[in-house]
């Protein structure tokens, strides 16, 4: 009788699968399994202490001590290496402030009004003859302008409507003689230029501003030429949704959306090479990759961001297999388009509009990892001998066939954190594989960019857990529609916001964007990247290119457990009327521990005991 | 003095503040302005005795909003509470030093957005603060942007 482990050691974990053998027969009995995270980048040697810690936790509860382990199998990593980066192309820009557009909470008043702008402190030498637009520093107290707007007023000077830099609109407002539109929480207020022609609009609330976010009454307003108009359609169009704006005509006024050269890609083939602008989209992206197919490399224009990502992927591949850098290639890339709010350069009151950006990851793969290195140091370490078992992809295959109600042929489709892997084999045991650049870290990538979380960690829990939205102290609604009552009331940070809801327990999400937005932007991203890739992958591998040539797909890999990605895949492959399920790895680990079973099972398979 | 019998159940739909007396114009003033710009109305009624939790307890009891403020100045405190939080426990509190005018505005306009549903606004440093405690964040994101104007100018001349 002896123990073997298996262990698998991934981008993101680290799994080990624990088999008794009896005797020289090749009968296992898996007797327990675990999972840890890889430490280090994977094929280094730091994930020693990652492999030892999920050893152990394997080891621990069925009372094995690590020394009783007679060999310990690690499989031949895959040398893939993913990177994502988000390539911005367009970006608005206002050379003079000449606008202000966005939602503080509470504006005072309603309508619209016209005018020029003027300061507080010098409305009381201004004419009466025509209309003003105040505007209110933070420095003074609401009383205080309100008294002020209201001696002015009594005075008979026409004063239309007001911008505040604090929150205090309402408050103003509501001592005022007379209602005027007054916008509130305009952060770099002392930019506002003054003496210019300036409309303020208000809407009620529910309403988003009527006026101020169509050309043709900016034109109205301020007689416009329709050169002019031309150029205020990116204010009308920032403004647009808005509960209240201010729009400024200065003398050079002017905002304009911006397409920033964004680098090219070199994307040479086999028999023939292309090169295809960033700028150009997604789309046109992968419609010349599929063209120039099959690949040899990918360059990207140096002293660019996609440059620079191809660069570091590079880097850190060379480092890691003490190659140079010279030797190594860019294989694939994924292209996705997104929309990022991006922060209005210019901007008075710090609004963000909507640019058009374009997300890439890319993915290298080179001959070998040092995997021996590691075996050496591992055995070092527990005193055990340790071994390289089998390829990656092929040990895959093996474990995915413990699921229940498969056999061969089959196609595996490994959903890991960087690259998206398709194996499959045949009656015959042949087995084909292929990587793929993008997979769960690409879609954590373009749920931070698209909700401007700058916090990845926030955008992965996003992307793993449902969301909820707190309605009371005592109660939430998850995004499904149900609802679940708290016996001690909820932290108060959580209160009225949406917030998603992990093993930890809720964590609130600090933006504006109603729950429907966060759940569509982070479906949207995992549709792009998986579905995308799940059936870029399964072409490959497939017999004569064709997916309906495969009947089974069986989903590993960590964004297998996702809640919702396999569900997305399955919908996309039965159209070519293939079976689609999440592995049942021995019937009890789920999509997890494939290739650690592999491993065993490979040994057992050979009688290499 | 307020109790439960005395005061008329048919409360106006407003956040109601007990307060004990003598009345401390000032604090009521800030709590009450931070309630107007969020636009939600509040009453007050004027009770002799206990202390701030309970007076709070008590408001958040009468209100039909079910959120309720009780001040009692003997003791320097103010409470914001909410009818179905347990006596001793109120969302938030003030005492003494801590019962500044922006602190008193902001527990203000918190009772409001738990009326409203709104997210609260915490004790974070306003925009306004960020740019005097790190003004050199704040000055490096001005001259990037200054920076890119400038180059746009630029790019306009040799075009």
């Amino acid at each position: 009788m002896a123990f073997i482990a298996g262990v698998d050691i991934g981008n993101n974990t680290t799994e080990v699968a624990i088999a008794e053998t009896a005797g020289d027969s090749q009968q296992v009995r898996i007797l327990s399994s675990s999972l840890v995270k890889t430490t280090g980048i994977k094929g280094t040697l730091q994930n020693v202490l990652g492999i030892i810690d999920a050893l152990d936790r394997a080891l621990i509860p069925i009372g094995i001590p690590r020394k009783d382990l007679s060999k310990v199998l690690i499989n031949e990593a895959t040398p893939v290496i993913g990177d994502v980066a988000m390539e911005t192309i367009t970006e608005t820009v206002i050379t003079e402030s000449a606008m202000i557009g966005h939602n503080p909470s509470t504006p005072g008043g309603l309508g619209l009004a016209l005018g020029t702008t003027v300061a507080l402190k010098s409305i009381a030498n201004e004419s009466s003859d025509s209309d003003w637009i105040v505007v209110v520093p933070g420095a003074v107290d609401f009383q205080e302008a309100a008294a002020l707007l209201n001696a002015a007023v009594t005075k008979g000077m026409n004063i239309t409507g007001a911008i505040a830099q604090k929150d205090d609109g309402v408050l103003i407002q509501n001592r005022l003689n007379r209602s005027i539109p007054i916008v509130d929480e305009v952060l770099y207020i002392d930019r506002i230029p003054m003496g210019m022609p300036a409309a303020v609009e208000v809407a009620a609330v529910g309403k988003t501003i009527e006026k101020l976010s169509n050309p043709y009454d900016i034109a109205t307003l301020f007689n416009l030429t329709p050169d002019e108009t031309r150029n205020v359609v990116p204010i009308a169009r920032a403004l647009t949704g808005t509960r209240s704006a201010v729009v400024i005509k200065t003398p050079r006024g002017d905002i304009q959306e911006r397409r920033i050269p964004a680098g090219k890609i070199f994307l040479i083939g086999r028999q023939n090479k292309t090169e295809v602008k960033v700028e150009e989209g997604a789309e046109a992206i992968m419609d010349k990759l599929y063209e120039v197919s099959p690949l040899k490399e990918i360059q990207a224009e140096p002293g660019t961001n996609v440059g620079g990502m191809f660069e570091t992927v590079r880097k850190v591949m060379a480092d890691l297999t003490d190659q140079p850098i010279s030797a190594i290639r860019v294989q694939d890339i994924i292209a996705v388009d997104t929309l990022v709010p991006q922060k209005v350069i210019g901007s008075l009151a710090g609004e963000y509009a909507t640019g058009n950006a374009v997300g890439l990851a890319a993915m290298v793969e080179t001959q070998k990892l040092p995997m021996q290195r590691l075996a050496r140091k591992l055995k070092e370490e527990i005193l055990v001998p340790v071994f390289i078992g089998g390829v990656e992809a092929e040990m895959a295959i093996l474990g995915a066939l413990t699921t229940p109600g498969t056999r061969a042929p089959l196609a595996i489709l490994d959903l890991g954190g960087g690259s998206t892997d398709a194996s499959v084999i045949d009656e015959s045991g042949k087995i084909k594989s292929v990587h793929l650049a993008g997979a769960g870290d690409m879609v954590t990538l373009l749920i931070d960019k698209e909700l401007r979380l700058n916090d990845l960690e926030l955008a992965d829990h996003i992307k793993f857990y449902p969301l909820a939205k707190t309605e009371t102290l005592f109660h939430m609604r998850h995004e499904d529609g149900s609802v679940q009552f708290f016996h001690e009331h909820l932290d108060p940070r959580l209160f009225g916001r949406v917030v998603v809801i992990t093993e930890n327990g809720p964590i609130p999400i600090e933006t504006r964007e109603p729950l429907e937005k966060i759940t569509a932007v982070r479906k949207k991203a995992k549709k792009k990247v998986f579905v995308q890739n799940a059936l870029r992958a399964l072409k490959k591998v497939a017999p004569a290119h064709n997916i309906r040539l495969i009947s089974f797909v069986v989903l590993v890999g960590g964004s297998a457990l996702d809640f919702e990605i396999p569900q997305m895949i399955s919908d996309a492959l039965i159209e070519y009327g293939v079976v689609t399920g999440r592995g049942n790895i021995r019937g009890s680990e789920g999509p997890r521990n494939a290739v650690a079973t592999g491993l065993v099972l490979a040994k057992a398979e050979r009688g290499e005991f | 003095m307020v109790n439960e019998k005395s005061l008329d159940r048919s409360a106006k739909p407003a956040v109601q503040m007990f307060v004990q007396e003598p009345f401390p114009d000032d604090i009521i003033q800030s709590v009450l302005w931070g309630l107007e710009e969020e636009g939600i109305p509040a009453e007050i009624h004027i009770s002799n005795h206990e202390n701030a939790i309970k007076l709070g307890k008590q408001a958040a009891n009468y209100s039909p909003l079910n959120v309720g403020i009780g001040l009692n100045d003997k003791e320097k405190k103010i409470v914001l509470h909410h009818r179905d939080l347990p006596e001793d426990k109120p969302l938030f509190s003030l005492q003494g030093e801590a019962m500044q005018a922006d602190a008193l505005r902001r527990m203000g306009a918190n009772a409001a957005r738990l009326v409203k549903g709104n997210p609260l606004r915490m004790n974070k440093l306003s925009p306004d603060q960020m740019k005097s405690e790190n003004p050199e964040q704040f000055q490096e994101e001005w001259i990037e942007e200054v920076i890119i104007r400038i180059m746009m100018e630029i790019q306009k001349k040799n075009r």
